[in-house]
């Protein structure tokens, strides 16, 4: 196979894999139960949750079955009346058999969550939740603050190794005039 | 984006060895492409989704990560390919004294040993699927990243010792590597069993999920458990049945002899110039395009400027408010970062000089009391400081009028100074380009300095009257100029002064200069005597242009943070003015005159008493040192200002030409002129960015010190290394800040 054709097989591939992409929607379960007629799996991101926006998960089924055409609507109630309610799609989640939104809870505190299935009458549940302070800004891009650190040492490392080979070859210069054997230093293919 | 740069790199390493190397037969590159595509498949696609919901699916992604993903990457033998394909000066000068280092290559030794191999694989398998652990992994994005990395690893160096990926040699016979298989389908088997026959469900977070999708956890698991069993044995038997063969020579040993060092050999050693690029290379050496090119700039600065006298007053209504301020800073910081100073080379400045010069010729040379960098401190201190005070940002008249001043400026000195006086003395954004230039990979030099040193003509700086220039086809020979900059190619160092008018390449009779790649060491670090520059130890006033420029980045950047501003009109309210201009020039010249002066001088003195050098020297090298750090702050706040404020281009140009007569863009869009919200993806590029420059400036440091004081380069370079890092904070300080968003509407 040609290099060219091996890069365009690649290329496919890869774009047939693009098509069946999926994000995993992950986070931790935290409320499983029997919401009127359905079986209500939900799934909140971060955990534990902070001030902020959250991303909800929910796996709505019966008998097993996913049930996909149903409409559901969280709605959040938050300390000093504060409300907020969405309705949760499919296509917002990257795991087809689930349905996701992100909801706004603004303010640290205890807050209840409502999943409201169908018309929300006979089908609904609810669960409160513990929300934290949201995290001062800077703390979620902690890790992209200390990369300086390892890339620093590496350099570090490097000057040394560099300042130890040019030792090294300079006591090789002096032992190879002297008429030693220089084929111990022969040169690696890298 | 990691699996799409390993088949890159793969890809670009592979040519002119598959096939053509003993060793590297053409299967190992389709090998290797379908364990990416597994590793794909595993990691981006539903696999994982239903991987949290259901162990067994969970199971099938552990499995094809382990036994068929990382064999088949090893069978793509992906060391040497993958070194080949790294760019030159990353293998040589980044990875080069790693790999030849003989710790790290005993260290490597021991990581890939058999036994090391074994451990690795068992350990993985049985610390992730410990419950605690697992769970861990399931509700942590970041663990459980983690965890498919480790069982990657831990799997390639389990196969590395079965598969010996080319060029390697097996370090075991045959013989004692089935025994080493079998060892591991046995813990395999015990572990499977364990989760196959347990009674209790082992792993609580499919108590709530597997039931939603019709399957009980206790099913769920012992569905998992004996897919492990098998499938675990589908590869493993068949492998150990293979090794068994081979020892009994049934099969051909698949041994190939070490690479031929010719047949490995990287042809591309010589440095990349983007003259020889083609296209990109045929018009920068075609002196009529890079002309056209000018005369095209001049042509929109005509436009800006028009609009700014004509247009409305408003700022992001005007293309004086919006194009010069958001859009054309962006693309500067975008051209030095990967480029160089492409910026002054298609400088519009340049065009009607360049006219004017065909009918007049200057009689004065530059007084020799301005033969330095001091009036050019001057003009950009004025500059950085009557940008914030005059928030000249927010006026599209002044902005026009900047413009003509410009225009005006450089036709009136050149036209009575030789050379090119005003680039070289005044231009306050000539000065920031060839500065910051310092920093960028490529460099106007020379090709081979042997020819250099053989040349009598010296056109390069004297000019030639029978100079060549190449188009597509013909070599024409006109006058050429030589470098109006007094720049000597040969003694060139770094980009500093260096404007990539590209005369010299025209000039040169032997064709050996062009547009190479070159380290900012070169123009940071280097103790040589460069030409016009002299030796940087030497050169108070361009220490002082640079540290100007590192500490306006600071400062311009933190002038459009709300805290600053708050201060400014706590401050203005204080003393009682109706202006904020005294406060905004006060603070101003604090920020980039006097702080500076303070921290420049007292690490200077701390370092020169430690070196026992002189103090001037310090200053200037610290000053060098310290523009990766500017530059990466000027990077981050103006290529801020185009990342969220781009398209207020749209509504201001349709509103211009609608003005014309023009209808057919429609009506503006001034919904896109407002700002948009910071994008999720660039407080870590900026981050980054601000890493790079420390680390940069860091390294710079250190090794001008280690250059000149050997042993105690590190205690020497400890001022610098706080004063940096202090500049580094005040920089992260600011990328989190909230924003004046200068050049947007507030509709």
């Amino acid at each position: 196979m040609k290099l060219d054709a091996m890069m365009k097989w690649i290329a496919r591939v890869l774009a047939v894999a693009c098509c069946i992409r999926a994000h995993a929607d992950g986070g931790a379960v935290v409320d499983r139960g029997h919401y009127g007629a359905f079986d209500v799996t939900v799934f909140l991101s971060p955990v534990p949750p902070c001030a902020g926006a959250i991303d909800f998960s929910i796996l709505v089924s019966r008998n097993g079955e996913p049930q996909l055409s149903t409409p559901v609507h969280v709605r959040a109630d938050g300390p000093g009346g504060a409300w907020n309610e969405v309705e949760m799609h499919s296509a917002d989640s990257g795991n087809r058999l689930l349905r996701a939104c992100s909801l706004t809870l603004g303010s640290p505190g205890v807050w209840r969550i409502s999943i409201l299935i169908g018309d929300g009458v006979s089908d609904r549940g609810s669960f409160d939740i513990s929300v934290n302070p949201a995290p001062p800004p800077w703390r979620a891009s902690l890790p992209w603050m200390v990369l300086w650190i390892p890339a620093a040492l590496i350099l570090v490392a490097r000057e040394k190794l560099i300042t130890n080979q040019r030792r090294r070859r300079g006591a090789w210069r002096e032992s190879d005039q002297a008429g030693s054997n220089p084929e111990r230093f022969s040169a690696s293919i890298l | 984006m990691g699996i799409a740069c390993a088949c890159a790199l793969y890809a670009r390493g592979v040519r002119g060895i598959v096939g053509r190397v003993r060793g590297f037969p053409r299967w190992r590159p389709k090998c290797f492409a379908a364990g990416m595509a597994i590793l794909f498949l595993a990691l981006a696609s539903p696999i994982d989704s239903l991987g949290h919901m259901l162990l067994w699916v969970h199971m099938v992604q552990h499995w094809l990560l382990i036994m068929i993903a990382a064999p088949l990457i090893l069978l793509g033998a992906p060391g040497i390919p993958m070194l080949r394909g790294l760019p030159n000066v990353v293998r040589r000068q980044a990875l080069g004294p790693f790999l030849a280092s003989p710790f790290l290559r005993k260290c490597l030794g021991v990581i890939l040993h058999p036994v090391s191999g074994w451990i690795a694989f068992a350990l993985v398998n049985w610390v992730w699927h410990y419950p605690t652990f697992y769970g861990a992994a399931l509700e942590s994005t970041f663990v459980h990243r983690f965890e498919h990395a480790s069982f990657l690893a831990g799997a390639m160096l389990f196969w590395w010792q079965i598969i010996a990926p080319w060029p390697w040699h097996a370090r075991w016979p045959d013989a004692a590597l089935v025994v080493y298989l079998l060892a591991a389908d046995v813990q395999n088997t015990i572990f499977s069993a364990i989760v196959t026959f347990s009674d209790s469900v082992l792993y609580s977070n499919y108590l709530a999920t597997a039931p939603a999708l019709g399957w009980t956890a206790l099913r769920d698991q012992r569905t998992a458990g004996a897919f492990m069993w098998t499938a675990g044995q589908v590869v493993m038997l068949p492998a150990a049945i293979f090794l068994i063969l081979r020892a009994l020579k049934i099969v051909r040993p698949n041994r190939f002899a070490a690479p031929q060092r010719d047949a490995l050999a990287v042809h591309h050693q010589k440095r990349f110039d983007l003259l020889q690029v083609a296209w990109i290379g045929g018009f920068l050496r075609n002196r009529a395009a890079r002309e056209s090119l000018r005369w095209t700039l001049v042509a929109v600065a005509l436009v800006i400027v028009v609009d700014g006298f004509a247009g409305p007053s408003d700022s992001p209504s005007n293309l004086a408010g919006t194009l010069p301020w958001t859009h054309w800073r962006g693309v500067i910081v975008i051209a030095l970062l990967f480029g160089g100073n492409f910026l002054c080379m298609s400088c519009p400045l340049m065009a009607p000089r360049n006219l004017m010069r065909r009918w007049w010729t200057p009689h004065f040379r530059w007084p020799s009391a301005l033969r330095s960098k001091w009036l050019a401190v001057g003009l950009v201190a004025i500059w950085l400081i009557s940008y914030e005070a005059f928030d000249l940002w927010s006026s599209p008249i002044a902005t026009a009028f900047i413009i003509v001043g410009y225009f005006t400026a450089v036709l009136v000195i050149d036209g009575l100074f030789r050379g090119g006086s005003f680039c070289k003395w005044v231009c306050p954004i000539g000065q920031f380009h060839m500065t910051q230039s310092l920093v960028s990979p490529l460099s106007v030099s020379v090709s081979n300095t042997a020819v250099c040193a053989t040349c009598t003509g010296r056109e390069c700086i004297r000019g030639s009257n029978s100079g060549h220039i190449k188009s597509s086809s013909v070599a024409l020979r006109i006058s050429v100029p030589g470098c109006e900059l007094e720049l000597f190619q040969p003694a060139k160092r770094g980009n500093l002064d260096c404007t990539f008018c590209l005369d010299c390449v025209d000039a040169c009779p032997h064709d050996n200069v062009g547009i190479l790649t070159q380290s900012p060491r070169i123009g940071l670090t280097d103790r040589r005597w460069g030409s016009s520059i002299g030796r940087i130890a030497s050169r108070i006033d361009i220490a002082a242009l640079l540290v100007l420029l590192a500490f306006g980045a600071f400062a311009n950047a933190a002038g459009m943070t709300v805290p600053w501003l708050d201060f400014v009109d706590g401050v203005t309210q204080s003393l009682g003015l109706t202006s904020t201009v005294p406060v905004e020039a006060g603070m101003t010249t604090v920020a980039i005159v006097i702080v500076p002066l303070i921290l420049m001088s007292a690490s200077a003195l701390i370092s020169s008493q430690i070196a026992k050098r002189p103090w001037r020297e310090e200053f200037c090298r610290g000053a060098h040192a310290l523009v990766p750090i500017g530059a990466s702050m000027w990077c981050v706040h103006w290529f801020f200002h185009l990342a969220t404020s781009a398209s207020t281009a749209i509504p201001v140009m349709q509103r211009a030409l609608n003005d014309l007569g023009f209808a057919w863009f429609g009506e503006p869009q001034w919904a896109a002129s407002c700002c948009g919200s910071v994008p999720t993806w660039l407080i870590p590029i900026e981050l980054l960015l601000l890493q790079l420059g420390l680390v940069v400036s860091g390294w710079m440091v250190w090794r001008g010190n280690a250059q000149r004081i050997g042993g105690r380069s590190i205690v020497t370079a400890l001022p610098w290394w706080i004063l940096a890092l202090t500049l580094w904070l005040v920089g992260v300080w600011i990328v989190f800040q909230p924003m004046q968003m200068r050049g947007t509407s507030t509709l």
